[in-house]
C-alpha cells in the first residue's frame, strides 16, 4: 500500500498511491485498454469488464475520432495547465 | 391483523407499519463561511430536527450521518460516533454513509431501509459539509479527487465534465447560452425568500454572461459554491403511531408516550424545551439509487445521465406514483445544464427539451412544474454531505407549506429529491408524499 511506484496491474493499490495521485497531468495520447478475453474496448482502465467479467486488459493506443464535445476550462487544480483544452472524442 | 368487519380502524398491516415518515425537518443556514466546526454544525442540525419531530435523542435506535470529505476538510473522523455521543442517543445504532455529492441522500437512503426492514423505529439522518476551511485552490482539488484516477491524470474535473456536457447539448439542440441562463436566474430568484439560503439575491442573463469563464460555454453563476452547512431529518416507522389523515394533519400518539421513557436518574424530569410535533408528517413513498459508469469517457452518450434514468424509474416502481403526480422537484444543479439532463432522464421531458419549458415559465415557481423552489444548489449552497438532505428538508417544508408565498408551491402533494455524485456516477432519487 505505500508502493510509491505506480504498479500497471494493480489498479486497487494505485489508486491509493499519493505519488500517482499527485501525477502530473498527461497531455499526451490517451491510452485505451482492451479486455484480453472479450477484446472489448474501454476508455479507462478498470478492475472488470462489464461485458464478459473478465479480470485482464492490455493498453492499447487510441485511434483518431470524431470531436462530440469540446471546453477549455479556465480554473483548474494546482499543477493542471490552465487554461486547459479537453475534447471529448467518440 | 383481525378480519373483517372487527378490523380496527387503527389497525395496521405490518406494511404498514414499517412505513416510514419524516416527521422532523431542519437545517442550519447555510453559508460560506460558518464559525462553528463541523461536529456543532452535524449537532445544531440535528437538534432543529428533532425539535421538529417532538422526538428525544433517547428515543433514536439509529443515526446516519451523511459527508464526504471530513478527513480532508476538517481532519476529523468519526462524525457519528461524535454526534451520538454529544446528543446522549446512547444505545442508538450509528454510522456515517459516504458516496461524495450524494452522500446525505444516501444517508437517507440507509435510514429509511433501516425503517422498512424494521432495524429501526425512530432514526436520525444528517448530513454535512464544512468547505470553508480549505483554501478554493485546495477545496477544487479535494473535489476533484471523485473523478476516476485516469480522467484525474488528464486534467478532467467536474466541471470540465460539465463544460463538454454543455457544449454538446447546446450545439445538438439549438438552445442558446442565454437561455441555459435562465436555469441560475430562476435559481437565484427562488432563495432571496429561502433564510437559510447561501445567496439571497437575484441575479439576470447578464450577469450570467458576464461572469468569468469555468468551463466553455459554462461560467462563474453556472456553478455551484463551496458551502458549509448541515441538514437533518427524522424519520419515523408507521409502527410508531404516525396516521395521517384525510385532513393532512398527524396523529403522533406514540411519541408523547415515548417521550415519558425513565431517564438514568429516576428523578430527572424530562426538559420541557424539547416541543411536541409541530408539524404533519411526511411519508416516504420510495427511494432508490443506482450507479453509472464512473467515467464519462465510457458512457454511450456525455448527454445520458444512466444512473438518473434508472434511479427515477426505480423510485415510481417502488410506488403507485408517476411523474405526472410530482408536484415540485428538488434537483442536483451543481451546474446548470444537470438541471435540463436530470429533467430529460428522469422523464419529465423528451431528451433535448427541458430547456425549452425553462424558457416558457414551466419551472418557475407559479409553473407547472416548479424545479428547486429553495434555490438549488447554485444559490442554496451546496455543502456537499448536507445537500441529498438539504434537498428532503425544503420538500418537506413545501409540503407543509411552511415556506414564504413567494417561493410556495401551490398545495403541492408529491416532490421528487434528486441528489447526484460526480458527473452522474451514483444518483438518489426520492419521492415524498403528503399523504
Amino acid at each position: 500500500m505505500n508502493s510509491k511506484q505506480a504498479d500497471e496491474n494493480s489498479p486497487r493499490t494505485d489508486h491509493l498511491d499519493e505519488a500517482a495521485l499527485d501525477a502530473p497531468v498527461s497531455t499526451e495520447t490517451a491510452d485505451f485498454v482492451t479486455c484480453e478475453n472479450c477484446k472489448r474496448v474501454w476508455y479507462y482502465d478498470r478492475a472488470v469488464c462489464p461485458n464478459c467479467r473478465g479480470r485482464s486488459f492490455e493498453r492499447t493506443p487510441s485511434e483518431q475520432g470524431t470531436v462530440v464535445a469540446r471546453t477549455t476550462v479556465h480554473v483548474t487544480p494546482d499543477g493542471v495547465p490552465q487554461p486547459l483544452d479537453l475534447g471529448l472524442v467518440s | 391483523m383481525t378480519t373483517g368487519d372487527a378490523m380496527a380502524v387503527d389497525e395496521r398491516s405490518p406494511d404498514r407499519d414499517r412505513e416510514p415518515w419524516i416527521t422532523g425537518a431542519g437545517m442550519t443556514p447555510f453559508s460560506g463561511e460558518h464559525d462553528e466546526p463541523l461536529d456543532k454544525l452535524l449537532e445544531n442540525a440535528s437538534l432543529a430536527a428533532l425539535d421538529d419531530a417532538g422526538v428525544g435523542p433517547e428515543q433514536l435506535d439509529l443515526v446516519v450521518v451523511g459527508n464526504m470529505a471530513a478527513e480532508a476538510f476538517s481532519r476529523q473522523s468519526g462524525l457519528a460516533n461524535i454526534l451520538v455521543g454529544s446528543l446522549g442517543a446512547y444505545g442508538a445504532s450509528a454510522r456515517r454513509v459516504e458516496s461524495t455529492s450524494a452522500s446525505g441522500a444516501s444517508a437517507f437512503e440507509s435510514g429509511v431501509r433501516a425503517l422498512r426492514s424494521g432495524a429501526a423505529d425512530y432514526a436520525l439522518v444528517v448530513g454535512g459539509e464544512k468547505m470553508s476551511t480549505a483554501s478554493t485552490a485546495r477545496s477544487t482539488e479535494i473535489v476533484s479527487r471523485i473523478t476516476h484516477r485516469r480522467e484525474r491524470e488528464q486534467g478532467v474535473t467536474l466541471p470540465g465534465l460539465a463544460g463538454l456536457a454543455a457544449d454538446a447539448y447546446l450545439d445538438r439542440y439549438g438552445a442558446g447560452r442565454e437561455e441555459l441562463a435562465r436555469v441560475p436566474v430562476k435559481n437565484h430568484r427562488n432563495a432571496v425568500e429561502n433564510e437559510v439560503a447561501h445567496f439571497r439575491k437575484r441575479i439576470d442573463v447578464d450577469d450570467v454572461i458576464a461572469s468569468p469563464l469555468i468551463a466553455e460555454p459554462l461560467r462563474l453563476y453556472d456553478c455551484c459554491p463551496t458551502t458549509d452547512g448541515a441538514a437533518a431529518v427524522v424519520l419515523q416507522s408507521g409502527a410508531t403511531g404516525i396516521d395521517n389523515r384525510a385532513d393532512g394533519a398527524n396523529d403522533l400518539t406514540t411519541t408523547s408516550d415515548d417521550a415519558t421513557a425513565t431517564p438514568d436518574d429516576a428523578t430527572a424530569t424530562p426538559d420541557d424545551s424539547i416541543p411536541t410535533p409541530r408539524s404533519a408528517a411526511v411519508r416516504v413513498a420510495g427511494v432508490e439509487s443506482a450507479v453509472d459508469t464512473h467515467a464519462v469517457g465510457d458512457r454511450p452518450d456525455v448527454l445520458s445521465l444512466g444512473s438518473v434514468e434508472r434511479a427515477g424509474m426505480l423510485a415510481f416502481e417502488s410506488t403507485d406514483l408517476t411523474p405526472g403526480d410530482v408536484d415540485l422537484l428538488c434537483l442536483h444543479d451543481a451546474f446548470s445544464i444537470l438541471e435540463w439532463l436530470e429533467l430529460e432522464a428522469l422523464g419529465f421531458h423528451d431528451h433535448g427539451s427541458a430547456w425549452e419549458a425553462t424558457v416558457e415559465g414551466v419551472h418557475d415557481v407559479d409553473g407547472a412544474l416548479p424545479v428547486n423552489p429553495g434555490g438549488g444548489l447554485k444559490a442554496r449552497g451546496h455543502p456537499i454531505g448536507a445537500t441529498g438532505l438539504s434537498q428532503i428538508v425544503e420538500a418537506v417544508w413545501q409540503l407543509r407549506g411552511e415556506v414564504p408565498a413567494e417561493r410556495a408551491v401551490a398545495n403541492p402533494s408529491v416532490a421528487l429529491a434528486l441528489n447526484l455524485a460526480g458527473f452522474g456516477n451514483n444518483a438518489v432519487c426520492t419521492l415524498l408524499s403528503r399523504s
